[in-house]
């Protein structure tokens, strides 16, 4: 791993760690505390604390520091923290990740978040010093599993005795025992530590970044198990680690020994030497070793048989460590893939379809019916392959959702709102690259759900709803598309306030009748606000128009309901991937163009007496709506004379329609969309490429760029007879010519 | 102590300079054929020579902007660099071949192609018959020029890769000549 | 990394320079088969040592274990500070010979 790579690996999993530790503390904010959140939290900075030392970022290690020691607290149950320590720590993460962001930037600190650090640490120093005074009467409940009473047959050693044989990978995932060894020196004394070698192989034969060595470690510590056990926290997976408290059971090192993989003679002289046994209590292990070589009892009967744990905990610590193992089973089922390695395959398999399409081609030129068929049988699989790679490409949708409880708490706070969100399907997937892009829109529509559909605690009192609102997020598969509901229940959209504000603006004329629909669209119209008060949050200058016009340049349509009184709910249907589309193919002189298949209404016949005007334009009359033409020929300066017949395909955008008028149709494919060079961005209406199975190149063509190039010479917007309203597409998601 | 580790160190660098053979330092060159001239680009900067298939139109683009081709699934623009010299349109005959190229820096590189006559050799240059900036006059731009190679029998320019097909220029250019083709 | 060797008739002194970790232990390893193989007495040298992890401590760990198995010595000398520390931390500081005098 380069230096740089490992810089990636580590920015992200620390992203991903201070994601997981906002989660933590969102939900010990509003369930209370429970272990596994503060655990969560705990281990978040820990190991953040751990990889930021690898690199050499103080700023961060020392800071996580001072978290860490409070989490620490918090988790031994001596300091409890209110509501107030927990915002606190969400402040710290985001310092935290301001710091990471600088990591990942190059930045050096600014004094702005030397200043936020310091004050940080001050206040959380404070809030411990608080709580210490506020627990001098109750003590913390000690905890019954740590709680280790001294059998009566114990050894006589009273150390803890700690064996390690780690997976032969922790090196190379970056971790080093010896951090641990330090780490564990500030929990106590390390008496000894027994490298034991038998393993390592000569220099010829060694892979040098494996580990061979093992570890006994005989350690005194007033620390806990748990503690102890935290230590190796991280290296546990693969590795065999064993914990024997002090005064253990002779039988415990009877297991011991038969756990690691060196003989027993050997591993009796490594406890020896490290002073885990005396001789005579080796005897006595080696004898009962010899003894009882089978029918081995399992670990929970044994510590119930030896009495060190009640029956009870041992079968909520075994219940807890089968979760944790199921998850570690479904976490090293899957791969981290470097995105640019899954783009590449697509990339080969766009190539391969394409390739099969060409043989396909020269196949039926064959007229051999066995060729036909075995060429028809690798289309069929190649179709499958391709929909399996772009599988692999989706991730679940949760990914961008993930965000949002820290923003409606932030917000309800500010706006002095009492807000819950819901959040339901977030496992359902979609291709990555739509996820990014999906959350900018998302982000604004729950800050406007917050901002303006949102009632104040009491005017929903007034207003007989429940005192805290809710805003739902739902995402469910339909139809090849995903759908993504943002919902609430606020005070829904006042019709005639949205009216009057649209008149005010000059976006809708006086007088004009325009039906519920049309009134509710109006939100998504430029410049379009309804807020009293403009505030800091949503009435920023944009508007719903730009989470339109974001949601329809991924290829994704927006919808909105509303009930005054009772909530609105704005419903998003997004393609599931932008890597491949549904393509109509259309023809102009000898070149091949692409029309989004979805933006496709209908197809007719160019009548005769459409006059097409000068630069390709002309309105025709379609059933009594005119419908503005353009000429592809025209448009694009293609040289030559257009044939005698010609045919219309009218697309619709925004509302607003408009007919291509080209030479031929050649049907519908599918496109694996290849993206033009720069070079060619200023290239009016087209916005990408695609490959046909002859290996030749098709244009994609942007139909939203053609429509609002239409538009702004057409400026007959609003005009009475129009058809151009928004909202006036009844007749969308209608007949698709084929 | 001090003074011995000194010259040691530069007898070193005096070894290491003696080492560099001509040889190992020549640097390689592709020759090829563009409007009846010859000119010449540093193999490094070429990824692949690939035999000339039709190419697909942009509509709207300035007569160097050939157009794209389909590279094993990528689509790579191509570059008729004898019209960007403003010397008319490359004539495509038996050897007219693509020669792609790497352009752009650091880790923003895209492959391009260019159309050329006939692709020569692959030919050694020792340094001391490699001139940077010529002072004397060639048919094309001065930044276009990286070098003049001598070649013993000729001169032959090297050209600039990263000038003579910028992006940023090409870009500027194709916008201009978009805005122009689409308001007349 | 960077190991400086010198040979004698029946001896190698290897001198160990920058750090020795989980990075380069691979390139080290190759210098080490090689010295090894040459089937000599061999002398690490460790003042050049400016770091050492688990994986550098456990490749050097691997040579004197093979030097042994060859019937020959393999000495560690001139610990600095940053040596010392983990080697004295699992207890391995033994294996320095001290009574060579730094020079």
């Amino acid at each position: 791993m380069t230096m740089e790579s490992a810089k990636i690996a580590f920015v992200q999993e620390a992203r991903e760690l201070l994601g997981e530790m906002e989660n933590a503390l969102l939900r010990m904010e509003s369930d209370g505390l429970d272990d596994e959140s503060i655990h969560a939290v705990f281990r978040a900075a820990h190991t953040i604390k751990g990889s930021s030392g690898l690199f050499g970022q103080d700023e961060i290690v020392s800071f996580t520091h001072v978290l860490e020691t409070i989490l620490d607290e918090i988790r031994s149950g001596k300091f409890v923290p209110d509501s107030s320590t927990i915002s606190l720590f969400l402040e710290c993460g985001d310092h935290l990740g301001s710091l990471v962001g600088n990591f990942e930037q190059n930045l050096s600190l600014s004094a702005e978040q030397a200043q936020d650090g310091s004050s940080l640490v001050q206040k959380l120093q404070g809030a411990r010093r608080n709580a210490e005074r506020s627990l001098v009467v109750p003590t913390p409940p000690e905890s019954p599993v740590e709680e280790i009473t001294r059998p009566v047959d114990g050894v006589a050693n009273d150390a803890w005795h700690i064996s390690l044989r780690l997976a032969t990978d922790v090196l190379k995932s970056g971790m080093d025992p010896l951090s641990f060894f330090r780490y564990m020196a500030t929990l106590g004394r390390i008496v000894q530590i027994d490298v034991i070698d038998d393993l390592l192989p000569p220099p010829a034969k060694m892979d040098p970044e494996n580990l061979y060595l093992g570890f006994e470690i005989q350690f005194i510590s007033e620390a806990t198990r748990k503690d102890i056990e935290g230590v190796f926290e991280f290296v546990a997976e693969g590795s065999t680690i064993r914990i024997l408290p002090p005064h253990s059971k002779i039988e415990t090192y009877l297991d011991l020994i038969r756990s690691l993989p060196e003989s027993p003679n050997r591993l009796g002289e490594i406890l020896l030497s490290c002073g885990a046994l005396t001789d005579s209590e080796l005897a006595l292990v080696l004898r009962m070793q010899e003894n009882t070589a089978t029918g081995k009892p399992p670990l929970g009967e044994m510590l119930v048989k030896e009495h060190f744990v009640p029956p009870v905990v041992v079968a909520a610590a075994l219940q807890k460590q089968k979760v944790s193992r199921e998850k570690t089973i479904q976490e090293s089922r899957s791969v981290k893939v470097d995105v640019a390695k899954l783009d590449h395959l697509i990339d080969l398999v766009g190539e391969l379809v394409i390739a099969a399409a060409g043989a396909k081609i020269a196949a039926d030129r064959e007229k051999s019916a066995p060729v036909e068929e075995a060429v028809g049988m690798v289309s069929k699989l190649v179709e499958e392959i391709r929909d399996a790679a772009l599988g692999v490409r989706m991730v679940p949708i949760g990914e961008v959702f993930q965000r949002f409880p820290r923003l409606v708490r932030d917000l309800s706070m500010e706006l002095g709102k009492r807000v819950e969100l819901d959040i339901q399907g977030a496992e359902t997937e979609l291709d990555k690259s739509m996820v990014e892009r999906l959350a900018e829109p998302l982000t604004h529509m729950v800050r406007n759900s917050l901002d303006h559909g949102m009632e104040l605690e009491s005017t929903r009192l007034a207003a007989g709803k429940p005192a805290q609102g809710t805003i739902r997020f739902n995402a469910y598969h339909d139809t090849g598309s995903i759908v993504i509901e943002v919902a609430d229940d606020g005070a829904g959209i006042h019709r005639q306030r949205v009216l009057e504000r649209a008149i005010e603006r000059g976006i809708v004329p006086h007088n004009h009748n325009l039906s519920d629909r049309e009134i509710l669209n109006l939100i998504f119209e430029p410049g379009f606000s309804t807020s009293q008060t403009v505030t800091n949050l949503s009435g920023r200058g944009v508007g719903m128009d730009v989470v339109k016009r974001s949601i329809e340049s991924l290829r994704g349509e927006i919808e909105i309901e509303s009930e005054e009184g009772v909530g609105t709910e704005i419903r998003l249907r997004m393609p599931l991937t932008l890597a491949i589309i549904d393509g109509f193919m259309v023809a102009v002189e000898d070149r091949s163009f692409v029309v989004p298949l979805d933006l496709v209404i209908e197809c007719a016949d160019l009548p005769r007496e459409v006059a097409i005007r000068e630069q390709g334009r002309g309105i025709a009359n379609l059933r009594g709506e005119p419908l503005p033409l353009v000429r592809l020929r025209e448009l694009f300066h293609i040289p030559g004379q257009a044939p005698a017949r010609e045919n219309i395909v009218v697309v619709e955008y925004g509302g607003k329609r408009l007919g291509l008028v080209v030479e031929g149709l050649l049907g519908e494919f599918q496109a694996v969309i290849k993206p033009l060079s720069r070079l060619f961005s200023k290239v009016p209406g087209v916005g990408g490429s695609t490959i046909l199975g002859t290996g030749e190149i098709a244009l994609i063509l942007d139909v939203p760029a053609l429509v609002q190039r239409i538009e702004r010479v057409e400026t007959t917007r609003w005009a009475p007879t129009s058809a151009s309203l928004p909202g006036a597409s009844e007749t969308k998601a209608l007949s698709h010519a084929t | 102590m001090t003074m011995s580790t000194k010259s040691n160190s530069r007898s070193m660098m005096n070894s290491a300079r003696r080492e560099r053979t001509p040889e190992a330092e020549a640097k390689q060159y592709l020759t090829f054929m563009l409007g009846g001239d010859t000119y010449a680009i540093a193999i490094g900067k070429i990824r692949e020579i690939v035999e000339f298939h039709t190419l697909t139109l942009i509509p709207l683009m300035p007569s160097f902007l050939r157009g794209v081709t389909n590279l094993r699934g990528a689509v790579i623009p191509v570059v008729d660099l004898q019209s960007r010299f403003g010397n008319g349109m490359t004539e495509i005959g038996r050897r007219t071949c693509i020669v792609i190229v790497e352009v752009g820096t650091g880790e923003e590189t895209f492959p391009l192609g260019v159309i050329v006559n006939a692709v020569n050799e692959v030919v050694p240059v020792d340094p001391s018959k490699i001139e940077t900036r010529p002072a004397f006059g060639t048919k094309i731009r001065a930044d276009f020029v990286e070098s003049l190679l001598n070649l013993g029998d000729r001169f032959v320019i090297a050209l600039d890769v990263q000038q003579s097909l910028s992006i940023t220029e090409m870009s500027e250019l194709a916008s201009r000549w978009v805005d122009r083709e689409s308001s007349t | 990394m960077e190991i400086n060797v010198t040979k004698s008739h029946d001896h190698v002194v290897a001198r160990l320079r920058g750090p020795l970790e989980i990075s380069n232990v691979g390139l080290a390893r190759e210098r080490f088969v090689q010295i090894l193989e040459s089937g000599k007495d061999i002398t690490l040298d460790f003042a050049g040592i400016t770091e050492i992890d688990t994986a550098g401590i456990q490749m050097v760990l691997a040579v004197h274990a093979d030097s042994l198995r060859q019937g020959k010595f393999c000495r560690f000398v001139h610990p600095v500070p940053e040596v010392m520390e983990p080697f004295r931390l699992l207890r391995l500081d033994g294996l320095f010979d001290q009574s060579i005098a730094t020079t």
